[in-house]
C-alpha cells in the first residue's frame, strides 16, 4: 500500500531517500572523525615499539616495524639507573600543587574583577592582561634571582631547590583569572542582585551562589593549568637542581647525551610519562565532558 | 508662621550637611572601608602577581636599557639596545617567521576544530570518545612530542615518507629544506593544540538554543548557510576569545623550534622568542634580549588590541 | 552525585597538600640529619682530613645517559681521600646556556663545573669563575702542569687568564668503510679533499654497479643544528686562515681561506652529490647509515670507535684524519675544562676536586669510557685500543678553538653562513659576507 500525495510525491520514498542521505551523512561524519582520532592517537602509539627495542636496533636498515624481540632494558635502565618513579611523584605534587592553588586565587580574583567595583579595575586588569603576553623564557632569570633572594625572607620556604620555589612562582595566571572572570559575567546577575539587596556578605554570596555555578569552569581551567604545569619544563629546570625536586619533563631531558640519545630510553620515558597522565585523565573524563557539556566558556 | 517653620527646616538641613572637608573624608573612609572585602579577593592573586610577574617584567625593561645585569652588575646604555635591535636582520626574519607561523597555525587549527565541533555536535553518538581521544596529543610534554615527531619525519624510516615511498611519491626533507620546516612546527603545533580548541568551539555550539536551528531548518537552511547565519555570529564572541588566547600562545612559539630545529634551516623556523633565547643565554646580550622581549610584547598587546576593535565591533552589530 | 564528586574533589586537594607538607617535611628533615651526622663525623675523626664535612656543587652535561651512574660509583673515592662531599647536577646539554647564567647569576653557583671553550670565556669575563693562572703555578700543581701541552693551555687562556683546567680535547675521525673501499679498487683512506671526493665518486658509481643505488661518499654536519662549524674549522685552519684575527678583534669570514674552504664543502653536496642534502639526514641518522653500509666515509667524534666494535659492524673498517689540504692536516676541536666558580664559598676544596679530576688517573678513567682525548699527555685512555691510541697521537696536530667570550655568537655567524651556502640556494660570497656584517656587529658591541 502506498501513500500517494494529492500532488503525487511518494512521501515514503521521500523520507526513505532522507534516511539514506542521512546515514551517508553520517556515516561519512564518522569517517572523517575517526580519521583525525587516528592522526592525534596515532603518533603516540607509534612510540610503542620503539620503547621496547634496543636503542641499538631502532634506525637499522631496513627498516623494522615490530620489536623482534620483547626487549625490556630500556625500562629497567629507566626504573634502576635513574630516579624516574620519585621524577614523577615530584610532577605530581608540582602539577597539582599549582592547580589547586592558582584555582583558588584566580577564582577569587575573577570575581573581583567580574563583580565588585573598585577604583582603578580597568587599568589593573589591562596590565594583568599585559602580563600573559610576556614571553616566559624572557622573564626565567629576574623570576630565579626573585625566588633565590626570597629564600631569606620565607625562612626557606620558597627558594632554590624547594617545592615552593617550584610551584608558588608557576601559579599566577593571569589567564585564569581572565577565563574566571569572563565565565564569573555570564552568570545570571538576578540572584546576585538579590542576595546583596537581602544584605549578604560579598564572601557570602560567592560561597553560597557564585561558587556552585562555578564547577564547570573551575573543571576547565583545572585541567588546563594541570596540563600546562605537567609539561611544564623551563622552569623546573632551572629552580630545580637535585633529584629530590627534579620533575620528569627535565629528567629525562638530562638523559640525553652531548651528540648521542638513546632513543629507546626517551621513548620508554614518552610512554612512561604519558601513562600515568592519561589514566588521571580517563578519571576525571566524566567531570571534563560535563564541563565541556555545559558552554563553560561560554561568554 | 510658615516663614519662621521654613527657616527651622533650613536650620536643621545646615546642621546635618557636611562642609567639603567633612564630606572628603567620608567618601575616603567609605571608599577604604569598600576595599576591604576587594582585597580579600583580590589580594591573594594581586601579591603573588606583583611579585613573580609584575616585578621581573619591570626589570625586564629596565635590563633593555643596560648591558649585562645578570651574572655581571648592570650598566646603563640608554636605547643603544633598540638601536641595534631594529637593525637586526635576524630578529627582522624571526618576527616574519612567526607572523607567517601565527596566521597559518591559527588559521588551520581554528578551521579544523570548528569542523571536527560541528561534526561532533550533529553526532551525539560517541562524542565523548572522540573528545577524550582528540584531547590525547596535549597530554605528551612539548620535548617529547618533538621527539615523536623525529620518528614520524626521519626521511628513511619516518611513517610519511615510507607511505610516500609505498605510493611511488617522492620522498620529503621534513627539517631540511624551506618552507618545510615551517609547516612541520605548524603542524606539530597544530597537532599538540587541536583537542583543546574543539573542546573549545563544542561547547559554544553546544550552547546555541536547539530551537534556533531547528527554526532555520524548518525555513529550508542549508548546513553551510545554518552554521553562517547562526553559529557563527553566535561564536563570535567566543571566537574572540580564542583568537585572543590564540595570538599571544603562538607568539610565544618556541619549544617546537628549539626540540626540533633549533631555528633553521638558514633561520626558515627562528621564531622571535628562540631570538631572544639565543641572545640571552647563549650570547649573554642581556640587554639585546630584553629589548627584544619588550618589543615583543608591544607588537602582541597592540596585535590584541586590534583583534578586539575588529572582532568585537563586528559581534556588536 | 553532586555531594560525592565534591567529596573526591576534597579528597583530592587534601591528598595533595598531604604530598607537599610530606616532600617538604623530608627535605627539611633529611637536611637535619645530615648536619648531625656532620657534626658526629668531625667530632669522631680527630685525625681528620683537611675539607671533612665540604659539601661541593657539581654541574656536569652528560657525556653519555651513563654518565650519572659513572659518577656515582667513582666520586666516593674522592669522598674517601678528602673527606669532601660533592652534589652532582646534571646539566641537559639543550637548556646548558640558561642553566649556567642562573647558576652562575646566584650567590650560590656549582663550585665546580664543566665547562667548553664556547663558554669558558662567555662565564668567565663577567665574573663567574676564578682565574686560575696562580692556582696552576702554584707548589703543589707544578709537577702536573708539565704534562699539559703549551698548545691546549694556550687556546683556553684568554687575556692571560685561565677561567677553567683543561681536562679533554675534542678530536674528529673520519670512519670509512674499508670494504666499499677495496671494492672500487681505492686502496688507502683519502688524506686530501680531492682524493676524498674522487673515492666518494669511485665508490659510488662501483656500488650503483652492483644495484645498491642508494649508497653515499661522505657525510659531515653543515647545519647550525648539528654544529656544522665543528666539522669545518679544521679545513679553514689547514689552509692557514681562521674565522677571526689572531688578536681576537676582527671578523675574517669572507676572507679567501674561510671561503676556500666552504666552497669545498658546497662541492660536495651541491656539485658532486656524495654528499646528501642537508636535512635528509641529521647526525645521528648518518651514522645509521655508515653502521648499514650505505655510506663510505663519515666524520664523527672518536666516541664512534667504541659503539662501532660494539656493534659489530658486518664490514671491515677503520678511523683516520679528516682530509688535508696541500700537506697540511690538523685536528679542530673545543677543548673541556673544569671551573671553578667565584662566588664558590669552598673554593679550597673546590680546587682540591679540579685537581682530582684532571689527575692522570682520574683522566684514563673517564675516557676510557667517553673516548676522549685528555688533555694531559701522561694519561693514557686508548685502554690498548690502537685506533683510540692513534687518535690521541693526533693531538700533536691539534689547532682547537681559542676561548674567547664573543666566540659563541661568532660561531653561530659562521654556522648559519655555513648552512646557507650548503643548501646549494645562496652563493657562498653572499653568505658568508652577511657573516662577516655580523661578526663584526657582534664584535663592536662592548
Amino acid at each position: 500500500m502506498s501513500l500517494k500525495h494529492p500532488i503525487g510525491i511518494d512521501l515514503e520514498d521521500l523520507a526513505r531517500q532522507d534516511a539514506l542521505t542521512r546515514r551517508a551523512k553520517s556515516a561519512l561524519s564518522y569517517f572523517v572523525l575517526g580519521l583525525f582520532v587516528l592522526i592525534s592517537v596515532g603518533p603516540i602509539l607509534y612510540v610503542i615499539s620503539p620503547a621496547f627495542r634496543e636503542s641499538k636496533s631502532l634506525f637499522s636498515y631496513p627498516p623494522q616495524w615490530l620489536p623482534n624481540s620483547f626487549y625490556l632494558g630500556n625500562f629497567k635502565f629507566l626504573l634502576t639507573e635513574t630516579n624516574y618513579i620519585r621524577w614523577g611523584i615530584n610532577t605530581l605534587i608540582f602539577a597539582t600543587s599549582v592547580t589547586l592553588i592558582s584555582l583558588v586565587i584566580d577564582t577569587l580574583a575573577g570575581y573581583a574583577f567580574a563583580r565588585m567595583n573598585f577604583p582603578g579595575k580597568k587599568l589593573l586588569f589591562g596590565c594583568i592582561l599585559a602580563t600573559l603576553m610576556v614571553p616566559i623564557a624572557a622573564l626565567l632569570a629576574p623570576t630565579y634571582l626573585l625566588v633565590r633572594n626570597l629564600d631569606r625572607w620565607t625562612f626557606g620556604l620558597i627558594g632554590l631547590d624547594t617545592f615552593g620555589g617550584l610551584i608558588i612562582p608557576m601559579t599566577v595566571s593571569p589567564l585564569g583569572v581572565f577565563m574566571m572572570r569572563q565565565f564569573i559575567e555570564t552568570l545570571p546577575k538576578g540572584l546576585y542582585e538579590a542576595a546583596r539587596i537581602d544584605g549578604a556578605s560579598e564572601w557570602r554570596i560567592f560561597t553560597k551562589i557564585v561558587l556552585p555555578l562555578m564547577k564547570p569552569a573551575v573543571v576547565v581551567l583545572g585541567i588546563f593549568v594541570f596540563m600546562q604545569q605537567w609539561a611544564n619544563f623551563l622552569w623546573p629546570l632551572v629552580i630545580t637542581t637535585k633529584d629530590e625536586t627534579r620533575v620528569l619533563t627535565v629528567g629525562i631531558a638530562t638523559l640525553q647525551g652531548q651528540f648521542v640519545t638513546n632513543w629507546g630510553v626517551i621513548a620508554a620515558a614518552t610512554l612512561m610519562t604519558i601513562a600515568p597522565i592519561i589514566m588521571v585523565f580517563l578519571f576525571f573524563q566524566r567531570w571534563f565532558v560535563q564541563a565541556s557539556v555545559a558552554g563553560a566558556l561560554k561568554q | 508662621m510658615s516663614q519662621i517653620d521654613q527657616n527651622k527646616v533650613l536650620i536643621d538641613w545646615q546642621e546635618l550637611s557636611l562642609t567639603d572637608e567633612e564630606f572628603r573624608r567620608a567618601r575616603s573612609r567609605y571608599k577604604l572601608r569598600g576595599l576591604i572585602p576587594v582585597m580579600g579577593f583580590l589580594g591573594p592573586f594581586l601579591l603573588l602577581w606583583s611579585v613573580f610577574l609584575a616585578i621581573p617584567m619591570l626589570w625586564s625593561i629596565w635590563l633593555s636599557f643596560n648591558t649585562g645585569g645578570l651574572i655581571d652588575e648592570a650598566k646603563f646604555v640608554g636605547f643603544d639596545n633598540w638601536s641595534r635591535m631594529l637593525s637586526n636582520d635576524e630578529l627582522v626574519r624571526s618576527l616574519k617567521n612567526t607572523a607567517i607561523y601565527v596566521v597559518i597555525a591559527i588559521l588551520t587549527v581554528f578551521s579544523l576544530a570548528l569542523t571536527i565541533a560541528g561534526l561532533l555536535n550533529s553526532n551525539k553518538r560517541g562524542q565523548n570518545f572522540f573528545k577524550v581521544a582528540l584531547y590525547f596529543p596535549l597530554l605528551v610534554p612539548p620535548i617529547m612530542a618533538g621527539m615523536i615527531f623525529f620518528f614520524l619525519t626521519h626521511y628513511d624510516m619516518g611513517i610519511i615518507n615510507l607511505v610516500l615511498q609505498a605510493t611511488n611519491h617522492e620522498k620529503l626533507n621534513f627539517l631540511g629544506d624551506n618552507p618545510n620546516a615551517l609547516l612541520t612546527i605548524v603542524s606539530l603545533e597544530v597537532w599538540r593544540g587541536l583537542g583543546f580548541w574543539v573542546l573549545f568551539f563544542l561547547a559554544g555550539l553546544q550552547s546555541i538554543p536547539s530551537d534556533l536551528i531547528d527554526a532555520a531548518k524548518i525555513d529550508g537552511a542549508g548546513s553551510v548557510r545554518r552554521f553562517r547565519k547562526i553559529s557563527l555570529p553566535t561564536l563570535r564572541p567566543l571566537l574572540l576569545f580564542a583568537v585572543i588566547i590564540a595570538l599571544i600562545f603562538n607568539f610565544q612559539l618556541f619549544d617546537s623550534v628549539q626540540v626540533l630545529t633549533k631555528g633553521g634551516p638558514v633561520l626558515g623556523t627562528t621564531s622571535v622568542v628562540w631570538f631572544i633565547y639565543k641572545r640571552l643565554f647563549a650570547f649573554q646580550d642581556i640587554g639585546l634580549a630584553y629589548a627584544t622581549s619588550v618589543g615583543l610584547l608591544i607588537v602582541v598587546v597592540v596585535l590584541t588590541v586590534a583583534a578586539y576593535g575588529f572582532l568585537g565591533k563586528r559581534s556588536e552589530n | 552525585m553532586k555531594s560525592k564528586n565534591s567529596s573526591r574533589l576534597l579528597l583530592a586537594f587534601l591528598g595533595a597538600t598531604a604530598l607537599v607538607v610530606a616532600a617538604c617535611g623530608s627535605s627539611g628533615e633529611s637536611s637535619t640529619t645530615e648536619t648531625a651526622a656532620v657534626t658526629a663525623d668531625t667530632a669522631v675523626a680527630v685525625d681528620a682530613k683537611p675539607f671533612d664535612g665540604v659539601t661541593l656543587t657539581f654541574g656536569k652535561a652528560p657525556h653519555g645517559e651513563d654518565e650519572k651512574a659513572n659518577w656515582e660509583k667513582w666520586l666516593p673515592a674522592f669522598t674517601e681521600k678528602t673527606g669532601i662531599k660533592v652534589e652532582l647536577t646534571q646539566v641537559p646539554w639543550d637548556q646548558l646556556e640558561a642553566l649556567y647564567t642562573a647558576s652562575f647569576a646566584s650567590d650560590t653557583p656549582y663550585d665546580v663545573s664543566y665547562q667548553t671553550s664556547t663558554h669558558l670565556t662567555l662565564f668567565g669575563e663577567r665574573g663567574a669563575f676564578e682565574d686560575m693562572t696562580p692556582r696552576i703555578n702554584g707548589e703543589d700543581f707544578a709537577s702536573d702542569l708539565q704534562n699539559f701541552p703549551a698548545g691546549v693551555l694556550g687556546a683556553s687562556t684568554y687575556n692571560g687568564k685561565l677561567y677553567g683546567l683543561p681536562f679533554v680535547v675534542g678530536t674528529i675521525a673520519m670512519y670509512a668503510n674499508l670494504d666499499m673501499m677495496k671494492s672500487a679498487g681505492v686502496a688507502t683512506v683519502p688524506t686530501t679533499e680531492e682524493e676524498l671526493v674522487a673515492a666518494s665518486k669511485a665508490i659510488m658509481a662501483d656500488q650503483k654497479s652492483k644495484g645498491n643505488k642508494d649508497v653515499l661518499g661522505f657525510y659531515t654536519p653543515r647545519t647550525v643544528a648539528d654544529y656544522g662549524w665543528y666539522f669545518t674549522l679544521a679545513s679553514v685552519h689547514n689552509r692557514g686562515g681562521d674565522f677571526l684575527s689572531a688578536d681576537g678583534k676582527t671578523a675574517m669570514m669572507d676572507s679567501k681561506e674561510v671561503k676556500d674552504s666552504a666552497q669545498v664543502a658546497v662541492d660536495m653536496i651541491c656539485k658532486d652529490k656524495v654528499q646528501p642534502a642537508n636535512g635528509l639526514y641529521n647526525r645521528e641518522a648518518a651514522i645509521e647509515l655508515f653502521k648499514a653500509g650505505k655510506l663510505a666515509f663519515i666524520l664523527d667524534e672518536p666516541s664512534r670507535v667504541k659503539t662501532f666494535k660494539e656493534a659489530a659492524l658486518p664490514f671491515a673498517w677503520d678511523i683516520g684524519m679528516p682530509v688535508g689540504y696541500n700537506g697540511k692536516a690538523t685536528q679542530f676541536a673545543t677543548t673541556g675544562h673544569w671551573a671553578v666558580a667565584a662566588k664558590s664559598k669552598n673554593a679550597d676544596a673546590a680546587w682540591e676536586f679540579v685537581k682530582w679530576l684532571s689527575s692522570a688517573e682520574f683522566n684514563a678513567t673517564y675516557n676510557q669510557r667517553y673516548a676522549f682525548v685528555p688533555a694531559r699527555l701522561d694519561a693514557d685512555a686508548s685502554g690498548g685500543d690502537e685506533m683510540l691510541a692513534r687518535n690521541a697521537s693526533w693531538v700533536s696536530v691539534w689547532d682547537g678553538l681559542k676561548t674567547s667570550p664573543k666566540v659563541s655568537q661568532l660561531l653561530d655567524e659562521y654556522a648559519k653562513a655555513l648552512e646557507a651556502a650548503t643548501s646549494c640556494k645562496t652563493s657562498v660570497d653572499d653568505a658568508f659576507a652577511s657573516a662577516q656584517k655580523g661578526a663584526t656587529e657582534a664584535l663592536a658591541q662592548g
